[in-house]
């Protein structure tokens, strides 16, 4: 992780080439893009999330190499210039998403939970959106302190339902 | 073959645990094997930034999804619903909301007032002391004085204030005029016991608290067992019980830690291994006595079968409701449907469960009944618009046994060390789709009420199977029953079941206080008979 606790700065993968994690970057940053405080995904470093997942989860290697291998190949498809899906124009990179999320939703649909599960874990991200990283050891302990007030129930004391005696 | 002892205990989950504690409290000598391993604190998800990926791995709440070693698969392809559990110490009060109403009076008598299903053996009054000495051992937060449920006594310590969440859900409550009150939750809000401290309302409970606050079963009656002298043997996979010839049970068969095979010996053995643990370990001990399995005379081990249906509705907000912060599962409880209403067009009734809403990454992937939020441009937005802005109703209706609805062993897979898989066979009733639909209308009327802008629902939630009841259900007729009051089997005389399995109806709440007290309930029985009973 770099300063920020953001785990952008990690230039390779285990189980993804350079290549891949390359590819992975530029696909990621079309899923999350960067909104206001919010970075987007490659300065996140959602990609290396996802390798490590690939990394400890065989089960996952079909379908996310199969959606980038689709995306390469939808890329080829579109890109008679074969400059790579990175150096496409947004529009045109959500064009290739798109279809092939309608191909392959599976795999996509897998590509795009581990990308969310990546980014909304780093600690830059759960800084942006006010969540503790990690929770533990400071919770919200302020919100268990406060003391819960009676008279809320004074209504409900006095017209509540009885439980049937048996 | 190892020294016999007293009681061996099967599971050291909510039942086992407490069972376990009460009889080595009384100075018998207790053995217990657990077919998972101790938690070690330090590894809880909690304490990593990415502590939410871990919910899609080994903490996740489906063995199917795990797949850890000490976990066993469960054939669900007959199952709208996916039974939940988790194999360690604690068992699943690891995974638990710690949400714990207890049954009222009139769930132990459903044949006598509403004609359907059949009545307990016993009733709430004698099991009520066993509800209050377990809420005083474990520690509870709550709020004495519900009017729609009878007396209690005093929890340990005082529900927190209602919050952004609770006052938004009491804002519809209050309009619609409907019964609520704070939960009763097995949690600890300053610290209690030995080691542990109070909630600090980090939030996901459900994937364990890494600081004891949960009043679990792997930080309360585990541990005292074992200072009272238990033996806890962890990464015991039971493979059968052991019948002697004088058809009594002698002890189980079980597989180390290092996969052997050894026998434990006991004069009384005690069966915690929950609603579909423990037929699947009764069916699978056959013998000449018992050609379908330990105390199957009257065919109903693995029948009756019993979750909570559950469905889910979701409500969003314009305003920030900091609902993703607290104890997620113990809020408000709303029992305005709880007693049978012939309006309804069904028998019995259901729980409003009011809930707290998701964290980042399960807004992002949409839970229950929440959208995939789509990628692109529009998705911050939306995860601005979502997270920490919704409220999340767990309707919760009560399911009626069933004879066809059972667990029963696979024939085509197996757990790590060759032993019959569970296979779940389940159909939802019409009766408990019909209090399901109810449910969903009036909890979407109290979100409107409350303020949400847009309302969700899942008509039945598939991830949802938490509560696993009635498979080995009590009776006084040994035909139609496998266990006597008293949790003794009819067949066996030195064979006792404590976990969900014994329930006779499974009311509209969540089952773990009343699992307990009825363990306990056991224990003071065979503490006082333990000569009468033991082989």
């Amino acid at each position: 992780m770099n300063a920020t606790g953001s785990r952008s700065d990690q230039p390779n993968g285990t189980v993804l080439s350079a290549d891949e994690l390359s590819l992975l970057r530029a696909v990621q940053d079309r899923l999350v893009p960067g909104d206001g405080q919010m970075p987007p995904a490659h300065a996140t470093g959602a990609a290396i999330a996802v390798d490590t997942y690939l990394a400890e989860r065989t089960d996952l290697r079909t379908p996310i190499l199969g959606a980038l291998r689709a995306i390469t190949i939808a890329t080829a498809v579109h890109d008679p210039a074969h400059a790579g899906f990175a150096h496409l124009d947004g529009a045109s990179q959500d064009a290739i998403l798109h279809e092939v999320e309608a191909s392959e939703p599976v795999w996509f649909d897998c590509l795009l939970v581990q990308t969310y599960t990546g980014y909304y874990t780093d600690p830059s991200v759960q800084a942006e959106i006010g969540v503790p990283s990690p929770l533990q050891p400071a919770g919200y302990a302020s919100m268990m302190q406060a003391t819960f007030d009676e008279r809320r129930l004074d209504r409900v004391r006095a017209t509540a339902r009885p439980w049937r005696e048996a | 073959m190892t020294d016999q002892a007293d009681v061996l205990v099967i599971g050291a989950g909510a039942s086992g645990a407490a069972v376990a504690w009460a009889l080595a409290r009384a100075g018998r000598k207790v053995v217990i094997l657990e077919q998972g391993d101790w938690i070690d604190p330090s590894t809880y998800p909690q304490h990593r930034s990415d502590w939410e990926r871990f919910r899609q791995t080994t903490f996740n709440r489906d063995p199917n999804v795990r797949k850890l070693p000490e976990d066993y698969p469960v054939d669900v392809t007959d199952s709208p619903i996916d039974p939940l559990m988790f194999n360690a110490v604690g068992g699943s009060t690891i995974h638990w909301t710690g949400h714990i109403p207890r049954f009222r009076p009139s769930d132990f008598r459903v044949k006598t007032l509403d004609g359907v299903a059949d009545d307990w053996p016993l009733d709430y009054w004698e099991l009520e002391p066993y509800y209050d000495a377990n809420d005083a051992y474990i520690g509870v937060t709550g709020l004495n004085g519900d009017p729609s449920n009878p007396p209690r006594t005093p929890r340990t310590f005082e529900p927190p204030a209602l919050g952004a969440t609770g006052e938004a859900y009491v804002r519809g409550l209050e309009k619609l005029g409907w019964h609520w009150w704070p939960s009763d939750a097995a949690l600890i809000t300053r610290p209690h016991g030995t080691g542990r401290l109070g909630c600090n309302g980090c939030g996901p409970c459900d994937i364990g608290c890494p600081i004891g606050a949960m009043s679990s079963a792997h930080v309360t009656y585990v541990p005292d067992a074992i200072r009272h002298g238990a033996t806890l043997i962890t990464r015991a996979r039971v493979r059968e019980l052991v019948l002697d010839d004088r058809g009594l049970v002698a002890g189980a068969a079980y597989y180390d830690r290092e996969g052997h095979l050894q026998v434990q010996r006991a004069r009384v053995t005690v069966l915690g291994a929950n609603g579909i643990g423990t037929p699947r370990l009764l069916l699978n001990s056959k013998s000449a006595r018992f050609p379908t399995g330990m105390a199957n005379s009257s065919d109903q081990v693995g029948r009756n079968f019993m979750f909570h249906p559950v469905a889910i509705v979701r409500g969003v907000f314009e305003e920030h409701l900091n609902s993703h912060q607290g104890p997620v599962g113990a809020l408000i409880n709303s029992q305005e449907f709880y007693e049978t209403d012939p309006a309804r067009g069904a028998l019995r009734g259901y729980q409003l469960q009011l809930v707290r809403d998701s964290q980042p990454v399960e807004t992002a992937l949409g839970r229950g009944p929440g959208r995939r939020l789509p990628w692109g441009k529009g998705h911050h937005e939306a995860h601005r618009k979502e997270f920490s802005h919704g409220l999340t109703i767990v309707v919760m209706a009560e399911d009626l046994p069933e004879a066809h609805n059972r667990v029963t062993l696979s024939t085509t897979s197996t757990d790590a060390h060759g032993i019959p898989a569970a296979k779940l066979s389940y159909t939802l009733s019409q009766n408990s789709r019909a209090l399901l639909d109810h449910g969903i209308a009036r909890a979407t009327e109290l979100l409107k009420a409350s303020g949400a802008h847009t309302v969700t629902h899942d008509r039945l939630t598939r991830v949802a199977g938490w509560h696993l009841m009635g498979t080995t259900r009590m009776g006084t007729d040994p035909s139609n029953s496998v266990v006597n009051r008293w949790g003794r089997a009819h067949d066996v005389g030195n064979l006792f079941i404590v976990d969900g399995s014994i329930f006779v109806t499974s009311a509209p709440v969540n089952p773990t206080t009343t699992i307990q007290a009825l363990a306990r309930r056991t224990a003071d029985w065979l503490v006082e008979h333990f000569e009468e009973v033991a082989g």
